[in-house]
């Protein structure tokens, strides 16, 4: 899981906020609301790679976190409002995606 | 499995499916393969690169929902014209004892199935025996006598493999998702999939993945009399198709472990 929080003041930080969002999208990373992004990785040694690579392209001011959860954790998510987006319920975390 | 999409095109590194209005997407680094089925589907060239690169296969289906070609990468792996020249320079005995032990393997998978599905013991000891008596490269074809011991065991002594019945239709079905995964590995790994070590085709440009996937057969066929024939009796429905496919995410043990195909 992805959260940030972006400067958007200058031309500057908002070329750095699209460079950074971009490379989550790459990444496979899939929005769940506004500046919150989650990838699913099969193991835990994947974890390591992916937070390299957006280390790379992380602006230096602003406020990016990563937070790791199992799935179970995740799925247990409660919706006091809102529900799960179709992109979640078609792919979510199966093996077999059958859309 | 993607069935009558609108568009599929790349966005990122990620194939975005587009199906009545809605979108999704999924990572290309997740994808193993790709089934698709329908007529109207629409994707792009630059969706295809991206896949080959990423060594996803690609089974397409034809109207009848059978599964009619693979498509697979070509050339990705690092090395391979030095996988490539060892592989014209393999010799006659070496291939000879490869399919020796590919043959003995699907053997007794099959004796497995016999003694999963409680098959009579006669039949059980009769497979044995072919397998006690398979010769280098299997010269004397015990192979064959095999698969007739065993597929009438499964399906009746009048079953045969060009019947046109559910049965075959389920394994043609399944065998040519194990091909597609098996092509995708072969390639991948810079092997030519063209030059087997028994398999000799000249029309078919898989011979190497026909020799290799012969051992995972049997795991299909215990499969589909577990999981598709008990429930989808009458024809192949769609959720028996997506059930054959998921054959895949199947966990299975090689050697007392745990492994997954993809």
């Amino acid at each position: 899981m992805c959260f940030f929080d972006l400067p958007m003041e200058t031309k500057q930080e908002q070329k750095y906020y699209r460079v950074f969002r971009k490379k989550l999208i790459e990444l496979g990373f899939v929005m769940v609301q506004e500046s919150v992004y989650v990838r699913t990785l099969p193991n835990r040694s994947q974890l390591t790679k992916y937070e390299e690579q957006l280390k790379r392209v992380t602006p230096y001011n602003g406020l990016v976190e990563l937070m790791y959860v199992s799935e179970k954790q995740f799925n247990d998510r409660r919706f006091l409002t809102g529900e799960k987006a179709p992109q979640e319920v078609a792919v979510g975390n199966n093996k077999m995606v059958i859309i | 499995m993607i069935k009558d999409g609108d568009y599929l095109r790349l966005k990122l590194d990620n194939l975005e499916i587009e199906k009545s209005g809605q979108k999704f997407s999924i990572p290309l680094s997740d994808i193993a393969t790709i089934t698709l089925e329908g007529n109207i589907l629409t994707l792009t060239t630059k969706l295809l690169a991206k896949l080959a690169q990423h060594n996803i296969a690609v089974i397409v289906c034809d109207n009848k929902y059978v599964p009619c070609g693979i498509f697979t990468g070509f050339g990705q792996y690092h090395r391979t014209a030095k996988r490539n020249l060892e592989q014209i320079a393999w010799s006659e005995k070496l291939r000879d004892e490869v399919w020796t032990a590919i043959i003995r393997q699907k053997l007794s998978n099959q004796k497995s199935v016999l003694l999963a599905v409680d098959a009579e013991e006669e039949r059980v000891e009769k497979l044995q025996e072919l397998i006690d008596n398979i010769q280098l490269a299997d010269a004397t074809n015990r192979e064959g006598h095999a698969a007739k011991v065993y597929f009438n065991s499964l399906y009746g002594m009048k079953f045969t493999r060009e019947q046109d019945s559910l049965e075959n239709g389920a394994m043609n079905y399944g065998y040519t998702i194990i091909r597609a995964y098996m092509a995708r590995l072969v390639t991948s790994l810079g092997l030519i999939p063209t030059l087997g070590v028994f398999h000799r085709n000249e029309f078919n440009s898989f011979n190497l993945v026909d020799d290799l996937m012969e051992p995972f057969r049997p795991l299909m066929d215990w499969y589909i009399l577990e999981k598709i024939l008990p429930k989808y009796p009458k024809y192949l429905t769609w959720e028996a198709r997506c059930q054959l496919i998921d054959f895949l995410n199947q966990p299975y043990f090689y050697r007392g472990r745990r492994q997954r195909l993809i």
